[in-house]
């Protein structure tokens, strides 16, 4: 029985090649999609995770003192180390009007055997090789320099030329931009001349026996050694993976969206199949397939066209893949195609196959139980025992009689309608979803502060200069409205083996507009606000109390007054006036200031002007220029990412279309014989079907716009609690995009109707009258 | 195929004498068709299935065409209709060629000039029998009240009214084909062009429907008829016999005695 079912699948696949194109299509494109989402999810840290193992690289990272820092290399649980190194701050490249901020590491001519880079071009540094540098992978593609290229860095106390020899991926960071300073390496001879035997830090990589159990490993360090700045390399793994989070957010969105599309598809075809096969079906059962069976066979024909168009589609997606990854591959000198991983094929497969089971299993079951005589006899499915109802509201409305006829014809066949609708719908869905992703960041732009970007426009950080001729400097400027002084800590919550990020503040933080989400800003020591991804994380709120271990053993309890929104680290902060601390740390290493100019006052301007005056003892940055800078290639790329997958989303819902509607000329062919029989012209009966089709599109846009508006909102609303940032910050599009999209939606359905609306249009009348 | 007997011309040509007798002038011609012919081909082998048909209708006379399953008379009324292209000759409707119309062209004729009856009714299945009839009144143009006054005249007429609202599978054969009757009447054609339209019905259904159709011949109606059935047949003013799609003969009927005749000689036809 199962030869006679294939023999019969193929039969059928053959007789209908046109629609079995279609299907396959339409499948592999969705299988494409979801292919790239899973890819794109799993393997957007696997060069850094590749480069990690290949360099035999450090799990973990230590800042601070070396005597630490060598201690700590022989705690147990270390296998190796790469370092001490000196860390040099305050360097820039400048190229062009962008200024790089870089950092040095005297790494040495010969790599450790934990190594804490892995070298992707050119040569590592050799022993003579004085004004060698090996520069940071991210920097040289940001900045366009090559091996062999002439570099100058500068610093407070002059320029310095290097020759660049090398080109190395850094394991100690996510990618230069994702994560700055851009780290160079040199000789220690070449440090010294350029740092004048100044070393601002030592730092430390060191391999575990578990790398896993990196977090457990430092909060223990930070215990013992608590004026330490460390990292894991789960977290630079995070890092690497935020450059892609958006890209696999919005294709994860997309592939839900086309398999819904597909299964809309597949019911609509099989629901057409069984409607034009009625005959063939009686023939099937006369001859001895159980309705079971004759279930299955539809099934089996099915699952023949998904099956191997969700491989074509795997293979597709898995050869786009490297559009997203290559980037972050490139970097890693890892190879653009991410590991071949049978569990993400298989998933893709069994996913698609499995929504192909479910949106065919039940018009495929209505076929196995038609009437064999009435098949046999009629070959037509019943028909209606009432008016058209569609025919008779559009009768009531007085509408012409061709829109009355469209509207019938298209509604003829209710379920195969509604999934038509639903495969459009989903279309407008989506290109409301990008319409609104991009009306949120054009809103971000205009108000950053409303996504956590700096409540500043910006940062003055001190280089050679003291933390208080910095700020004096900053008081003198009249440009300077207002400004904050923060101080960075690390401190760990206790039992979390978590270290978090926190800002001690002083000045006028109260007045800066630091975006409170909830409660209220400190209003002096001993009061905290949390960041809202780690208020959630810990849930904690307003009235709560927040314990923190400062240096590993200074136990703070702090009452949360507020939250508030921060950008960075997913909004795991802790901010609280820096008076709260003074005792315990007179003063802190790392400070700089946030400032804000006067309202009408280019910041730009200021910005030179105190870089001028602060010569290279400090470094001032224009932060809302870069944060916006940022969003506006983010929203660049998502749009690119987002408009393309609409494409095929559009495509899909055409396709969709183009079959319904092949099905229902196909059994509309009586009616139009009859039609034309009693007057309707061959350029009416095309327009009849283009209008039916132009009603699937209004109805698409009436339903799909409100609701891609309302589902991206929660959408966005997910995304920010995910990213510690606060709901509603979704951005409606405006009234002109949406209702644009109305007649695009009308367009794109009259393309998708042409064909066979003109294939109706060119149909004999006698044929279709010797149709019964 | 069944051999058929030769033709009884002489019941044509009393018929013919009767007329010129009584000074009846021939009526002006609704429908004209000369030399006349269609062929099909299939798997390259051609079929002639209408050869060289002459033909004239007269203002409000009613004619059938005769003749065994396959003789062509279909084609004939399909391509007397516009719903088929002749591969030979010409046609004619109120005296002005139709023939090398194109479709578009001939659906806009149709509208107004030719009314269909189909053997299998052809009514819209998803529409009511109300909304079959009125929309071809509303494509010929007419505004919706008009074609609603109308629609409800030829119901009233052809004893449809309970059952305007019901779509046509829940009607009987009868029913189904007055609504057809009604549709193909609503713009009130120069020509109804009926194909077997009996030939789904059971016998108090044919005789209703013959019924109309020799009333709405009373009413000045043209009407061409095609038929295998010899009672249908009779109904008519004339009968043309077709065989081989040719027409070998034609019999006028005066009244009742040359319908008599006509039926028996048609029996014994078919016998």
């Amino acid at each position: 029985m199962f030869r006679a079912a294939s023999l019969q699948a193929f039969a059928d696949l053959r007789h209908r090649w046109v629609q079995t194109a279609l299907v396959f299509f339409v499948v592999a494109a969705a299988a494409t999609v979801l292919m790239l989402a899973l890819t794109v999810w799993r393997a957007s840290s696997e060069p850094y995770e590749q480069a990690l193992d290949e360099a035999n690289g450090p799990h973990a990272w230590f800042f601070g003192d070396r005597s630490d820092l060598l201690r700590i290399a022989e705690r147990d649980g270390v296998v190796g180390a790469a370092g001490p190194y000196t860390v040099s701050f305050n360097f820039s490249v400048t190229v062009g009007t962008e200024r790089h901020p870089v950092r040095f590491w005297d790494t040495g001519a010969e790599l450790p055997e934990v190594s804490p880079v892995l070298l992707t071009e050119g040569r590592w540094l050799v022993p003579d090789g004085r004004d060698e540098v090996v520069i940071d992978a991210g920097f040289a593609r940001e900045a366009g320099f090559d091996v062999g290229d002439e570099i100058v860095v500068a610093d407070e106390a002059g320029r310095t030329v290097l020759h660049i020899v090398g080109v190395a991926a850094n394991l100690e960071r996510a990618p230069y931009p994702v994560w700055g300073p851009a780290v160079f390496h040199a000789l220690p001879s070449t440090m010294e001349h350029l740092i004048h035997g100044r070393v601002n830090a030592w730092m430390l990589g060191v391999r575990l026996e578990d790398g896993a159990a990196s977090e457990r490993f430092i909060t223990q360090v930070r215990a013992d050694y608590p004026s330490v700045i460390t990292g894991s390399w789960q977290e630079v793994r995070d890092g690497v993976n935020d450059v892609n989070t958006g890209n696999v957010v919005l294709l994860g969105v997309f592939s839900g969206f086309a398999l819904l599309a597909v299964g809309f598809i597949i019911a609509n075809a099989i629901g057409g199949q069984v409607l034009a096969q009625s005959r063939e079906i009686g023939l099937l059962k006369a001859v001895g397939f159980t309705p079971g069976q004759v279930t299955g066979l539809f099934v089996l024909e099915n699952m023949m066209i998904a099956v191997p168009a969700a491989l074509v589609g795997g293979v597709l997606g898995f050869g786009l893949s490297p559009l997203f990854l290559g980037s972050v591959a490139s970097l890693f000198d890892a190879s653009v195609f991410p590991t071949f991983d049978p569990l993400v094929s298989g998933t893709v497969v069994a996913g698609v196959g499995l929504i192909t089971m479910v949106f065919t299993a039940v018009p495929a079951w209505r076929a196995g139980r038609l009437s064999t005589l009435r098949t046999l006899t009629t070959g037509v499915m019943a028909e209606g025992s009432r008016p058209s109802l569609p025919a008779k509201i559009a009768s009531r409305l007085r509408l012409p009689p061709l829109l009355v006829i469209a509207v019938k014809d298209a509604f003829s066949q209710p379920l195969r309608a509604m999934l038509t609708i639903g495969a459009l719908t989903l279309v407008v869905i989506t290109v409301a979803f990008a319409l609104t992703i991009d009306a949120t960041f054009v809103a971000a732009q205009d108000d950053p502060v409303r996504l956590g970007g700096p409540p500043f426009e910006l940062q003055v950080e001190p280089r050679t200069m003291s933390n208080d001729g910095a700020e004096a400097l900053v008081k003198a400027q009249p440009e300077i409205e207002r400004y904050v002084k923060r101080a960075w800590f690390e401190v760990d919550i206790p039992e979390r083996y978590q270290h978090v990020g926190t800002w001690g503040l002083a000045g006028d933080y109260r007045e800066i507009g630091y975006p409170i989400h909830e409660g209220r800003m400190f209003s002096g020591p001993g009061e905290a606000v949390l960041g809202l991804g780690l208020a959630r994380e810990l849930d904690l709120g307003v009235g709560d109390t927040i314990t923190f271990l400062l240096w590993g053993e200074t136990r703070l309890e702090l009452p949360v007054v507020g939250t508030y929104v921060e950008d960075n680290d997913r909004g795991r902060r802790i901010m609280f006036d820096l008076a709260t601390v003074e005792e315990i740390v007179p003063d802190p290493g790392f400070v700089n200031f946030g400032v804000k100019v006067v309202s009408g006052t280019d910041a730009e301007t200021v910005r030179q002007s105190l870089q001028r005056h602060g010569g290279g003892g400090i470094d001032v940055d224009n932060l809302a220029q870069d944060w916006v800078d940022s969003l506006q290639e983010n929203r660049r790329e998502i749009r690119a990412i987002a408009f393309s997958l609409n494409g095929v989303l559009l495509a899909v819902a055409v396709v969709s279309l183009l079959t319904s509607l092949l099905f229902t000329v196909r059994e509309r062919q009586r009616d139009v014989g009859i039609l034309k029989s009693i007057g309707l012209t061959p350029v009416q009966v095309v327009s009849a079907f283009v209008m039916g089709s132009a009603v699937f599109a209004l109805l698409a846009a009436v339903i799909g716009l409100p609701v891609g508006v309302f589902l991206t909102n929660v959408l966005i609303d997910f995304a920010a609690q995910e990213d510690g940032l606060p709901k509603g910050i979704a951005e409606t599009p405006s009234a002109g995009w949406l209702l644009l999209v109305v007649p695009l939606t009308v367009a794109v359905t009259v393309i998708g109707s042409a064909l066979p609306a003109m294939q109706a249009g060119r149909s004999r009348i006698i044929d279709a009258l010797r149709y019964e | 195929m069944t051999a058929i007997a030769p033709v009884r011309t002489d019941i044509l040509v009393a018929a013919r004498s009767r007329l010129k007798g009584k000074g009846v002038q021939p009526m002006a011609d609704i429908i004209e068709a000369r030399g006349l012919a269609r062929a099909f081909v299939t798997d390259g082998v051609v079929i002639e299935a209408v050869r060289g048909v002459e033909l004239s209708v007269a203002e409000g006379e009613f004619v059938a065409i005769m003749g065994p399953s396959g003789c062509g008379k279909s084609t004939l009324l399909h391509i007397l209709g516009g719903l088929d292209r002749p591969s030979r000759g010409e046609v004619f409707l109120r005296g002005k060629r139709v023939d090398s119309l194109n479709e578009g062209r001939w659906a806009r004729l149709r509208r107004k000039e030719v009314g269909f009856v189909f053997q299998f009714f052809n009514l819209i299945n998803n529409l009511s029998a109300a909304d079959n009839v009125e929309l071809a009144g509303l494509l010929s143009g007419a505004p919706l009240s008009e074609a609603r006054r109308r629609r409800r005249e030829l119901f009233a007429a052809l004893g449809l009214e309970e059952v305007a609202g019901k779509v046509p599978s829940r009607l009987s054969g009868g029913q189904q084909q007055r609504v057809a009757l009604a549709r193909a009447l609503v713009n009130r054609p120069a020509i109804l062009l009926a194909d077997e339209p009996t030939g789904n019905l059971d016998s108090e259904s044919t005789r209703e429907v013959l019924n109309l159709l020799r009333q709405y011949r009373a009413e000045g109606q043209t009407i061409v008829l095609v038929t295998h059935d010899a009672r249908v047949a009779s109904a008519a003013d004339r009968v043309i016999h077709m065989r081989d799609g040719s027409f070998v003969g034609e019999t006028r009927i005066e009244d009742s005695r040359d319908r008599s005749r006509l039926l028996s000689s048609l029996i014994d036809l078919e016998v």
